[in-house]
C-alpha cells in the first residue's frame, strides 16, 4: 500500500516523471484552489474508469477496446461537469473548458490501457487512487510556486506583507518556467541520492 | 461574408492565444513530437488537417442534431467519439488514396485522438458561438498556430542537443524553459490586439 | 460478418448504459444547474441596484434587448439593469449592467467570463485584506470584486478609458476620485483583452437602449 503510494506519488509520477497530462497541470495550476479542483475531478474520474473498465475488460472484444474506454471515460467527465456546474458553480467557471478537456487527459486513457486492462478490480482502484493522487500532489506544488510567486497569494489569501508579486507567474509563461524548476529539482535530488 | 472577422480570428489563433503557449492545448505531442525537425512538420501537418475538419463536423452537429435536441449536456462524450471516428477515417482515406500522405502522416494520425487541442477547439468554437466559417477557420487557423510553435521549437531543441546543459535539466526542463521564453515572446503579440476599443 | 455484427453490439451496449448512466445525472443536476443560474443572476441584478428597489423584468422590442429589468422606487424608474457581452480572451464575457436614466453606471455584475484560468478571472477577483497566517482576521473591505467596483459612478455615453499603471484596489480614495472625473478605469495586471472586453460589454449597445428607452417614456 505504502509502496503503491511512493509509486504514484514519486516514482511514476504521471506528470513530472511520467510527463503526461500536461496540458491541465500548466493550465489550471495558477492558484491553490484551482489545483485542487482539479485534482479531485481528475482522480474521481481516473478511479471510477480504472474500476469499470477492469470489471468489463473480459467483455470487449480487443478491436474495439480503446472506443469503449473512451466511451466510459466520456460518461464520468461528463458526470463530473454535471455535477460541477450543479454545486461548484464558482470552481466551474474558473476551470472553463478543461473540466470537459479531461476525457483527453493522457494519463487517464493511458492507465485504463496499461493497467486496469491487465489487473483485477482492486488493484485497479489502488492504481486508480494513487496515480490521482500523484496528479494532484503535482499539481498543487506547481499551483502554491506559481500562486505565491505570481500573485503573493495562496488560497485567496495575502502571504508576504510588501512583496511585489511577479505576474509572469501567473501567465503563460510561468507555468512552463514553474514546472522546469521543479522536475529539475527532483532530478537533482534523485540523481544525488543515487550516487 | 465580412472578411474582418474572420482576419481577426486568424491572427488572434496564431499569434495572441497561440494554442500551445498562451492556451496550454497540445502540450503532449508539442513535447513528444518536437525533437525532429521533419517530424514535427509532419505531426503539424496531420493536426491543422484534423482540425479542420474536426472543426466543421463538430460545429454542423452541435448545431444541427445538439442544439435542436436541446442535449448539449451530451457535448463531451458526442464530440470525442466524432473526433475519434474522424481520425480514423481519415488515416483509412489516406492510406487508400495516398500512400505518400499516409507515409508522411500516418504514425502521427494515431497520437492524435488524445490531443487535447482539437476537442479544445471544437469547444471553443461553439463556446465562443462560431458561425461555420467562422469556426472553420479558428480551426485552419489554430492548427497553424500549434505547427508554428511546434515547428519553431524543433528548430531549438536540434541545437540544444548540441548545447551543455546542467545535468538535472536534460531532457524535458530545458524543453520546458525554451518554452517558457517563447511564450514570454508570444505575449508580445498581445500588442496586436484587434479588439481595441479605447484608451491603453 | 458475424465480428462486425458481434463488435457493434458491443459497442452498441456500452453507449447505451453509458448515455443511461448521463441521462440520470442529467435528471438529478438539471434542478440544481437551473437553480444556481437563477441565482447568479438574481445576485448580480441586486449587486447592480441600489438596496431598497422594485426590480421588474420587462421584454422589450426593436432596439431593446428581449429580456431587462427596471428598478423602481418611489412609483418613479431610477435604473435600468440590461444584460450583455462580448468577446473575451477564450469566449464569452457576459455581464449585467446597472445604469440610471440619465447614463450612469450604478453596477456592474460579471455573470460568466471567458479568461484563461488564474488571469482573465482576476476581473472577478475580489480583493483581500487577510493574511495566511491569519485568515480569521477581520477584512474591512467588501465583499464585491473591485474591477467591476471601479465602474461604479462613470459615464457609459462618454468612452471609458483604462489605465495600466496601477489596479484600483491599491489606490488611496483620491486617485479613486480622480479616475472617476477622468471617466476612466484601472486594467487587471496582464489581462488587457478582459479589460477592454468588459468595457465593450458595458458601453458598446446601453446608450442606444437608453436613448430607446427615454424615447419611450416621453410617448407615454
Amino acid at each position: 500500500m505504502i509502496k503503491d503510494l511512493k509509486r504514484g506519488i514519486i516514482t511514476e509520477n504521471p506528470i513530472l516523471v511520467l510527463a503526461l497530462g500536461l496540458c491541465p497541470a500548466l493550465a489550471v495550476s495558477t492558484s491553490l484552489q484551482n489545483g485542487v479542483g482539479m485534482g479531485a475531478a481528475a482522480t474521481f474520474v481516473l478511479v471510477c474508469s480504472n474500476v469499470i473498465v477492469s470489471l468489463i475488460k473480459r467483455f470487449i472484444p480487443p478491436k474495439v477496446r480503446i472506443p469503449c474506454y473512451i466511451i466510459v471515460i466520456a460518461t464520468f467527465v461528463t458526470m463530473v461537469e454535471l455535477i460541477m456546474k450543479a454545486y461548484f458553480p464558482d470552481l466551474n467557471k474558473s476551470l472553463g473548458i478543461f473540466v470537459s478537456l479531461i476525457v483527453v487527459n493522457c494519463i487517464i486513457l493511458g492507465r485504463a490501457e496499461a493497467y486496469a486492462s491487465k489487473n483485477n478490480v482492486f488493484k485497479s482502484l489502488i492504481d486508480g487512487i494513487v496515480m490521482g493522487l500523484g496528479f494532484t500532489v503535482a499539481l498543487c506544488t506547481l499551483a502554491t510556486i506559481r500562486e505565491v510567486l505570481g500573485a503573493n497569494k495562496l488560497w485567496g489569501l495575502n502571504v508576504i506583507p510588501g512583496f511585489k508579486p511577479m505576474t509572469i507567474f501567473t501567465l503563460a509563461p510561468g507555468g512552463f518556467l514553474a514546472i522546469a524548476l521543479v522536475m529539475g529539482l527532483s532530478n537533482w535530488i534523485r540523481d544525488r541520492k543515487k550516487g | 461574408m465580412d472578411p474582418i472577422p474572420l482576419v481577426q480570428i486568424s491572427i488572434a489563433a496564431i499569434l495572441i492565444n497561440n494554442f500551445v503557449l498562451a492556451r496550454f492545448l497540445g502540450l503532449c505531442p508539442f513535447f513528444g513530437v518536437s525533437k525532429r525537425l521533419s517530424s514535427a512538420i509532419g505531426m503539424g501537418m496531420a493536426v491543422v488537417f484534423v482540425m479542420s475538419v474536426a472543426s466543421m463536423f463538430t460545429w454542423a452537429i452541435d448545431a444541427f442534431v445538439l442544439q435542436r435536441f436541446g442535449v448539449q449536456y451530451l457535448q463531451t462524450i458526442v464530440f470525442i467519439l466524432v473526433i475519434a471516428s474522424l481520425v480514423q477515417l481519415v488515416e483509412m482515406t489516406i492510406q487508400k488514396f495516398s500512400p505518400v500522405l499516409y507515409e508522411a502522416l500516418g504514425i502521427y494520425l494515431p497520437l492524435i485522438t488524445t490531443n487535447c487541442a482539437i476537442l479544445g477547439v471544437a469547444k471553443l468554437n461553439t463556446g465562443a458561438g462560431y458561425s461555420f466559417v467562422e469556426s472553420l477557420v479558428n480551426g485552419v487557423t489554430s492548427g497553424i498556430g500549434f505547427t508554428l510553435a511546434l515547428v519553431l521549437m524543433s528548430g531549438i531543441r536540434e541545437r540544444l542537443e548540441l548545447a551543455n546543459v546542467p545535468k538535472p535539466l536534460r531532457g524535458l526542463p530545458i524543453a520546458f524553459v525554451t518554452a517558457g521564453l517563447m511564450s514570454i515572446a508570444f505575449l508580445g503579440f498581445a500588442g496586436l490586439d484587434f479588439f481595441r476599443t479605447s484608451g491603453g | 460478418m458475424l465480428d462486425i455484427v458481434r463488435l457493434s453490439l458491443v459497442l452498441t451496449i456500452v453507449a447505451l448504459i453509458a448515455g443511461l448512466a448521463i441521462g440520470l445525472t442529467y435528471e438529478q443536476t438539471r434542478e440544481s444547474i437551473a437553480q444556481q443560474k437563477r441565482l447568479v443572476q438574481q445576485e448580480a441584478l441586486m449587486a447592480v441596484f441600489p438596496d431598497g428597489v422594485r426590480i421588474e423584468e420587462r421584454h422589450g422590442e426593436d432596439v431593446l434587448p428581449d429580456r431587462y429589468w427596471v428598478a423602481i422606487m418611489n412609483d418613479t424608474r431610477v435604473g435600468y439593469a440590461f444584460r450583455d457581452s462580448s468577446q473575451g480572451y477564450a469566449g464569452l464575457n457576459k455581464v449585467i449592467v446597472g445604469v440610471d436614466p440619465e447614463g450612469t453606471i450604478l453596477g456592474v455584475s460579471i455573470i460568466a467570463q471567458a479568461g484563461t484560468p488564474g488571469l482573465g478571472q482576476r476581473v472577478i477577483e475580489i480583493a483581500s485584506k487577510k493574511y495566511l497566517w491569519n485568515p480569521l482576521g477581520r477584512d474591512e473591505e467588501e465583499k464585491r470584486p473591485w474591477f467591476t467596483k471601479q465602474f461604479e459612478g462613470l459615464h457609459v455615453d462618454e468612452t471609458i478609458t483604462f489605465d495600466k499603471s496601477a489596479e484600483w484596489h491599491a489606490l488611496e480614495p483620491e486617485a479613486r476620485e480622480r479616475l472617476r472625473n477622468k471617466n476612466q478605469i484601472t486594467a487587471v495586471t496582464g489581462s488587457t483583452i478582459s479589460t477592454r472586453s468588459v468595457i465593450r460589454a458595458v458601453t458598446e449597445r446601453i446608450p442606444r437602449y437608453l436613448s430607446a428607452l427615454a424615447a419611450e417614456q416621453e410617448e407615454e
